[in-house]
């Protein structure tokens, strides 16, 4: 019957709303635990990446379309909520975040890789692209001088967010939530 | 983890071995005090500004000046054996302070909210950097 399809249809947009919903308000709340986590990069602004976390389950659960929704409400959002919109520590979150996002993009399309592979190279991504808008803020190529400790450091965090991210995507497939859950459906 | 996922692994690990070891051996050049120069680069001028290792060998083992950063000051402190570092400054995260002494050519200190970086470089390449110092035929 085309009115159960239309109910089933309706049903099914409101369930991915709701995850979306959820999803912005985790990356939000990832963002906001790190920025105030104690001092273990060995630079101002430059963060860990725990939002990736919720990257990464998007790309898996969704597609790339809602990740970089997820990604850009969440860089502003951010920004609003902590008043550092359109200041350096913005454009640095901003730098990290969108490269971080278009390597995992282009990684889960080109490749095998799990959630944990994935994680490993926007957690790399994620560093480099802070390191570069670091280095335009400040017009000094000095700040490369961190670049090992930046890789070094992703190897970590990358693990990190790509075990988080596997078990969640785990979780939620188990409660029901496919991966069929896609825009175009 | 999958088989891709772990030769990803290996690879990044191999990398972060290679950048950090070019860095430490080709970067970082433990040079004698003698041989440094602190540059440093912030909104305001200052005097200070570019300061050569000599004047600060020169100053009884023990100095501290103030540089204007971009939204307040910073004190910065040279200490004879240990080096330069940042040692109060206004911003909020004090990650330029956390950093500690600096004392090998390469080395910096970054305080992004202040706009302030302070390198360690050799004086040969902080002043003839590219340039010929005699063509001999």
């Amino acid at each position: 019957m085309p009115s159960c399809d239309k109910t089933a249809h309706r049903s099914m947009e409101a369930r991915q709303l709701v995850l979306l919903a959820l999803l912005i308000a985790l990356s939000m709340g990832l963002h906001v635990v790190e920025s105030s986590m104690p001092v273990v990069m060995p630079m101002p602004g430059i963060k860990l990446g725990l939002a990736n976390i919720v990257t990464v389950i998007c790309l898996f659960i969704f597609s790339a379309k809602e990740a970089i929704v997820i990604v850009i409400l969440r860089l502003i959002l951010v920004g609003i909520a902590a008043g550092t919109l359109f200041t350096p520590s913005f454009w640095i979150s901003c730098g990290g975040g969108l490269a971080s996002l278009i390597i995992m993009i282009f990684a889960k399309g080109l490749t095998k890789l799990s959630p944990i592979g994935i994680s490993l190279l926007g957690a790399m991504s994620h560093n480099l692209g802070q390191l570069m808008v670091v280095s335009l803020i400040m017009s000094s190529q000095a700040v490369f001088y961190y670049l090992p400790w930046l890789i070094v450091w992703a190897i970590p965090m990358g693990l990190i967010t790509g075990f988080s991210a596997k078990a969640a995507i785990k979780a939620l497939r188990n409660a029901g939530v496919n991966d069929t859950m896609r825009s175009n459906q | 983890m999958s088989r891709q996922d772990k030769i990803l692994l290996l690879i990044l690990c191999l990398l972060a071995v290679v950048v950090w070891m070019a860095q430490a051996f080709f970067l970082e050049k433990p040079a004698g005090e003698g041989m440094l120069e602190l540059q440093v680069s912030a909104p305001q001028a200052t005097e200070l500004n570019n300061v050569s290792w000599q004047e600060l060998l020169a100053a009884d083992g023990e100095k501290t000046w103030q540089i204007h950063g971009a939204q307040g000051i910073l004190t910065v402190k040279y200490l004879h054996g240990q080096g330069i570092a940042v040692v109060e400054s206004s911003c909020p995260d004090q990650i330029c302070v956390q950093t500690g002494y600096i004392n090998k050519a390469g080395q910096s200190i970054v305080c992004v909210p202040n706009q302030v970086i302070l390198q360690l470089r050799l004086q040969e390449d902080a002043g003839g950097k590219g340039d010929i110092d005699a063509i001999l035929r």
